[in-house]
């Protein structure tokens, strides 16, 4: 079996505190302009995997409403519970398997609908963590945070700097709920306290969007464009759930991700091989943390990679130029999105955050759970 | 039905009661709590001893088949200090007049850690590697309140 797969096409919504539309007209845009965009009928879809949550929207099997609006009318649809990276893995299994040709991949949410926090609370432990109400997204990376920092002697300051970049990337990004132009480690570290070492910019934004994506066999995706995107590898691993049993200084489950989407592209040295990526840092020290457990530093080098310039914008390996999650995180779109900019960023469509310099390979990462507890990496390449 | 009558939104409540099966680990982890007792689990075959108790042991694919008293001493492995608290079922935050510090606690003789509270301390001196101790309730009811915090040594 060697079928490729390619991305053929794609399209976000702006992704916003508050987008002014209902879920199933969000969701109908951000499909027909994927559709639009890409030239491409209803009819080519084979089949469509979405990224969407129950408790988000407020009902059960969420997806029954969407067969209209995701142009899945009498095809064969399917949903996650989870980051839209894993919606765009399913779909890539669904056609690399010859299945199905033509897959359409979407995933949305909108935070201005549900009670803000909550949908992590109710994802605990029933019997332990729940009823003692100790833990939350934010407290849990809280915990994350200062493993990491007290492990590797980091300090809040050099935390901060993520945000920095991020934020400050976010201002190219049109796209983005959050952006500081000209933003600086004062305005990160002077936001408001909430669990330490976490202050409100060390934190994603509560943010409304919707991200699509359009993938195709290798014959299917010569036809719909002559700038096709290659799915060059995938990985996925799942940690275990208890936070008291988990390496939460490094992220076990991301690197294992990472050697077997790297083994499946066949990357030996990330660091000179990948151009760029885009992680799904929910929080700012996450992003340090990826960098480790993704093998584009040793433990704990995160920081240094971080100061040495070389993951900002115009640094040689750019991370997050589209200011990542931290400029914007609707829930279950959010990895989905990683793989988008990816694309758009070996295709040169990034626009104001196109990285200097050509894009062959880029890495994009998804994750779900408590910190970082489940992962998914993609390698993408832009030349045949 | 007049409510959608010029309506842009509706505020949904989803109000539902679940019954949950705590499971026998559990259910004799927080009948120990009664006694003062904090109990582990031990794998049979990786030796590791699981707090709270779990009747499987995930690495190794087995079931748990001892149980082993820990603490009430115990080490902080991470920290933070919650300046806020969620707003119930509103969702978002709200400021907390006097913070409360939450850790994740290794208690002596396990292999694991587990967040709880960090009482009786000043959020200024809590650090990792703090060594703590589980204070309980003074009439103990067979809850996990039974357990009411960790204050340092
Ligand atoms: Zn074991």
């Amino acid at each position: 079996m060697d079928r490729r797969v390619a991305v053929v096409g794609y399209a976000q919504t702006e992704h916003r505190p508050r987008i002014d539309s209902s879920r199933e007209m969000m969701v109908y845009r951000v499909t027909r302009e994927l559709l639009d965009s890409a030239g491409v009928t209803k009819d080519r879809v084979d089949t469509v995997v979405s990224a969407q949550n129950d408790f988000l929207e407020g009902r059960t099997i969420s997806n029954m409403r969407t067969v209209g609006p995701l142009a899945a009318f009498m095809k064969e649809e399917t949903k996650v519970e989870m980051d839209g990276a894993y919606a765009a893995l399913y779909a890539y299994a669904r056609v690399r398997s010859g299945l199905h040709d033509v897959a359409l991949v979407a995933g949305e949410s909108m935070a201005s609908c549900y009670p803000a926090y909550l949908p992590a609370v109710w994802a605990l432990d029933p019997t332990f963590d729940r009823p003692n109400g100790f833990l939350n997204e934010l407290s849990a990376g809280a915990l994350q945070a200062r493993s990491y920092m007290e492990r590797y002697g980091v300090s809040e300051e050099q935390v901060a700097g993520v945000s920095v970049k991020n934020l400050g990337s976010a201002a190219g990004n049109p796209k983005a709920c959050r952006s500081i132009p000209g933003i600086d480690l004062a305005a990160v570290m002077g936001s408001r306290a909430l669990y330490s070492p976490l202050r409100e910019l060390n934190c994603y934004p509560l943010t409304d969007g919707a991200c699509a994506l359009l993938l195709a066999e290798e014959k299917t995706a010569l036809e719909m464009t002559d700038r096709p995107v290659w799915i060059q590898g995938v990985g996925s691993s799942s940690d275990t759930y208890y936070l008291g049993e988990r390496n939460l200084s490094g992220c076990d489950s991301l690197a294992a991700a990472a050697d077997a989407a790297y083994r499946m592209a066949g990357i030996s040295d990330p660091r000179a091989e990948i151009d760029v990526a885009e992680v799904h840092e929910s929080f700012s020290h996450e992003e340090l943390i990826f960098y480790e457990a993704l093998g584009l530093c040793g433990e704990g080098e995160g920081a240094g990679l971080l100061e040495s310039g070389a993951t900002s914008p115009d640094g040689d390996l750019p991370v997050n130029p589209s200011g990542g999650a931290l400029g914007a995180n609707p829930l279950c779109a959010t990895g989905l999105i990683r793989i988008v900019e990816s694309a758009m960023q070996i295709r040169g469509d990034a626009g104001d955050h196109q990285v200097p310099g050509e894009v062959a390979t880029a890495l994009a990462q998804g994750q779900n759970g408590l910190c970082a507890q489940q992962n998914v990496v993609f390698i993408l390449r832009g030349q045949r | 039905m007049t409510d959608l009558e010029n309506v842009r939104e509706l505020g949904i409540d989803i109000d539902a009661t679940y019954s949950w099966s705590v499971g026998a680990s559990m259910e004799r982890f927080v009948r120990g709590l009664a006694d003062r007792r904090l109990l582990g689990a031990r794998c049979p075959k990786c030796s590791r001893v699981l707090v709270p108790p779990r009747k499987v042991c995930e690495r190794c694919f087995v079931e748990t088949d001892e149980w082993v008293e820990v603490g009430p001493g115990g080490t902080v492995v991470s920290f933070t200090v919650g300046e806020v608290e969620l707003d119930g079922k509103a969702g978002g935050f709200k400021d907390l007049d006097v913070p409360v510090v939450t850790g994740l606690i290794k208690p002596d003789g396990a292999d694991t850690a587990f967040v709880h509270v960090i009482g009786e301390a000043d959020p200024r001196e809590v650090a990792c590697s703090m060594r703590v101790e589980a204070v309980w309730a003074d009439e103990a009811g067979g809850a996990l309140s039974d357990l009411r915090y960790f204050k340092p040594l």
